[in-house]
């Protein structure tokens, strides 16, 4: 039983995970990237994915947004098993946009372009309507609050930050219920950060569940309700935010302090 | 997607957003434009039948099949992958309907559509070998190449197929102001394509396949499929391109020397034209401009006096010097 595996989930009508794994593998080589990890997210809740570098946390993401398959394990959607061969699955069948680590923007194409890549707005379903395009990017990077020459510029002449926001700015374009973010302000200011927590905090007001990863401590406790910890492919603890300290958390990442799932998956 | 907040600081306007003549001039195929006056002028200063109707329709004829089949080969390029097996795919188009014509009584129309769908099966294998298997497009189809090639020789024996019914003549021998069925087609196709790549979801498609493959894929893009279309596509137009170059021959044989060496001609227009070997950037416009400019060298040089034999050595050194200037503006774009 998955589920009894977190303490609590954040909203008691919240029992059955909105998305969940179980068991997941992954081997790159001889690197277990993953190792019979499980993994939940309840509907409307905002859950950080932290440990240090190589834990495995974009491999966790890639799969279950079809970037790789698994080698074991199950995903499950709202209870029921499904098979995500790739990005389109998992936007189909649960729901899951995702802005990736590396970001994946084509670089000789501009900014609207990238933001509506294969969901461009068409006129007979074969023109593609740039003014509409243009008009729809324009107002999702003025959300964002990021500061961009034009959204015709081509994304590679783009300074790291904005490039950012583009990536971020296309997974709320395409986005349904479920935003998975693999470090979505590494590269930002210290004011795009806060909007990025504020946009995060947008999309949990609107019902939405969002996956964040990042490496910043405060940025984590700003925005998330839950902490789930990975340690060299394995998941070594879960706590709401309500009932840990960064001590705790700091602890669990290193391995000062044993996970306290370790041997019992 | 409705957000929280106040609209935010709006966007500077650093830079103004393309224009239409800004889009069409600005890169290439603005160079390559002035290039082609220049060279025109100089071949017209050293002999002025250059610009003599005749010389032009002539030149204008022999490009359209080389230009023909760039129109494939562009968008296959910009989807990042590339096409050697062209100048073969022609021979064997020719030979292959002129064998079903003569020896196999079959009527003109359905040998056509047979060597085409023949066509298209090289190129799916093409396709096929390179994104399924993994192996590199230029040693695929440097592959394909010998093998239909090889096909086309041993078909014949090495000797035209001729004499075939008058009737596979007729649209060859069309001269429409001065120019030929082949070349209206390659007009209109070069719109289709541009419209294509630039208006399009196709050329959307096209241009992220070949930017980056992971960022079209995460966008739901399957880039094998676009990858085998283009492959698809190239070696139907290349077949085309063979029988219509029968069609134009004195005679009309079915020779399999047809399309040879052609493939470098073709590779060689669309790199002038701006298209790059690192896929995610071209244009249909530029492409024909850079078919042009080959064809304009190849027969300038003749007109102009100069020995015919420097007509290769001039295709290479072309070819290279266009390679050097897509190295190098990729080169500037990374730092
Ligand atoms: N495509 C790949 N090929 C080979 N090995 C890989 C690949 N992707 C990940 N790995 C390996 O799997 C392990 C986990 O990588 P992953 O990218 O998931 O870590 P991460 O937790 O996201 O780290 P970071 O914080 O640095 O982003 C690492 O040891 C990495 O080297
Ligand atoms: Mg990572």
């Amino acid at each position: 039983m998955a589920t009894t595996i977190t303490p609590t989930a954040p909203q008691p009508a919240a029992v059955q995970p909105i998305l969940e794994a179980r068991g997941l593998c992954k081997a790159f080589g001889h690197v277990q990237a993953l190792n019979n990890v499980n993994f939940e997210l309840y509907r409307g809740e905002v859950v950080a994915l932290i440990g240090d570098n190589g834990a495995g946390k974009s491999t966790l993401v890639k799969i279950l947004s079809g970037i790789y398959r698994k080698d074991a394990g199950q995903i499950l959607v709202d209870g029921r098993p499904v098979d995500i061969h790739g990005p389109k699955d998992a936007e189909r069948l649960a729901g899951i946009s995702t802005v990736y680590q590396d970001l994946a923007l084509v670089d000789v194409r501009d900014v609207g372009s990238n933001i509506y890549l294969h969901m461009e707005p068409t006129r007979f379903g074969f023109w593609i309507d740039f003014k509409k395009l243009y008009a729809d990017a324009e107002r999702i990077i003025r959300t964002l609050r990021i500061d961009m020459p034009s959204v015709r510029v081509n994304v590679g002449e783009l300074s790291g930050g904005q490039r950012q926001g583009v990536a971020i700015a296309r997974a709320l374009a395409r986005g349904r219920h479920i935003f998975m973010l693999d470090e979505p302000t590494a590269a930002l200011g210290v004011e795009q950060q806060h909007t990025v927590n504020e946009l995060i905090a947008n999309l949990k007001a609107e019902g939405k569940t969002v996956l964040v990863i990042s490496h910043n401590l405060e940025h984590v406790f700003a925005v998330a309700d839950r902490l789930i910890v990975l340690r060299r492919g394995r998941r070594v603890g879960t706590r709401l935010k309500t009932n840990t300290t960064r001590e705790e958390i700091v602890g669990l990442i290193t391995a000062a302090i044993q996970g306290d799932e370790e041997g019992n998956t | 997607m409705k957000l929280a907040g106040n609209p935010g600081t709006p966007l500077t306007t650093g830079r103004p957003p393309a224009s239409l003549l800004r889009t069409l001039f600005e890169q290439q195929e603005t160079a390559i434009l002035v290039a082609l006056f220049v060279l025109t002028a100089l071949f017209y200063w050293r002999n002025d039948a250059m610009l003599e109707p005749a010389t032009v329709g002539s030149i204008l004829r022999t490009m359209a099949f080389p230009a023909l089949i760039a129109m494939g080969m562009v968008q296959l390029m910009i989807a990042g992958e590339i096409d050697l097996s062209t100048g073969a795919v022609m021979s064997l188009g020719a030979v292959f309907a002129a064998k079903l014509i003569r020896d196999a009584g079959v009527p003109i129309p359905l040998a056509v559509v047979a060597s085409l769908a023949a066509s298209l099966l090289v190129g799916l294998c093409n396709g096929l070998l390179t994104v399924k298997i993994g192996i590199p497009a230029i040693i695929t189809t440097i592959g394909t190449m010998f093998v239909v090639r090889g096909l086309s020789y041993s078909f014949t024996q090495g000797l035209p197929i001729y004499p075939l019914p008058p009737e596979v003549g007729v649209v060859g021998s069309w001269r429409p102001f001065g120019t030929s069925f082949t070349f209206l087609l390659v007009v209109f196709l070069l719109v289709v394509v541009q419209i294509l790549l630039n208006q399009t979801r196709w050329g959307a498609m096209l241009f992220a396949t070949g930017g980056n493959k992971l960022a079209a894929q995460v966008c739901g893009i399957n880039t094998d499929r676009v990858k085998i279309i283009c492959f698809m596509s190239t070696s139907l137009l290349a077949g085309l391109a063979g029988m219509l170059t029968m069609s134009q021959l004195p005679l009309t044989p079915g020779d399999p020397v047809i399309g040879r060496n052609l493939e470098l001609d073709i590779l060689a227009g669309v790199v002038i034209g701006g298209v790059s070997f690192y896929g995610g950037r071209g244009s249909a416009v530029g492409t024909f401009f850079g078919v042009l400019f080959i064809q304009l060298v190849q027969s300038g040089l003749v007109i102009a006096g100069f020995d015919a034999y420097l007509q290769t050595p001039v295709l290479g050194f072309l070819l290279v010097a266009a390679a050097v200037l897509d190295v190098l503006r990729n080169r500037r774009k990374e730092s």
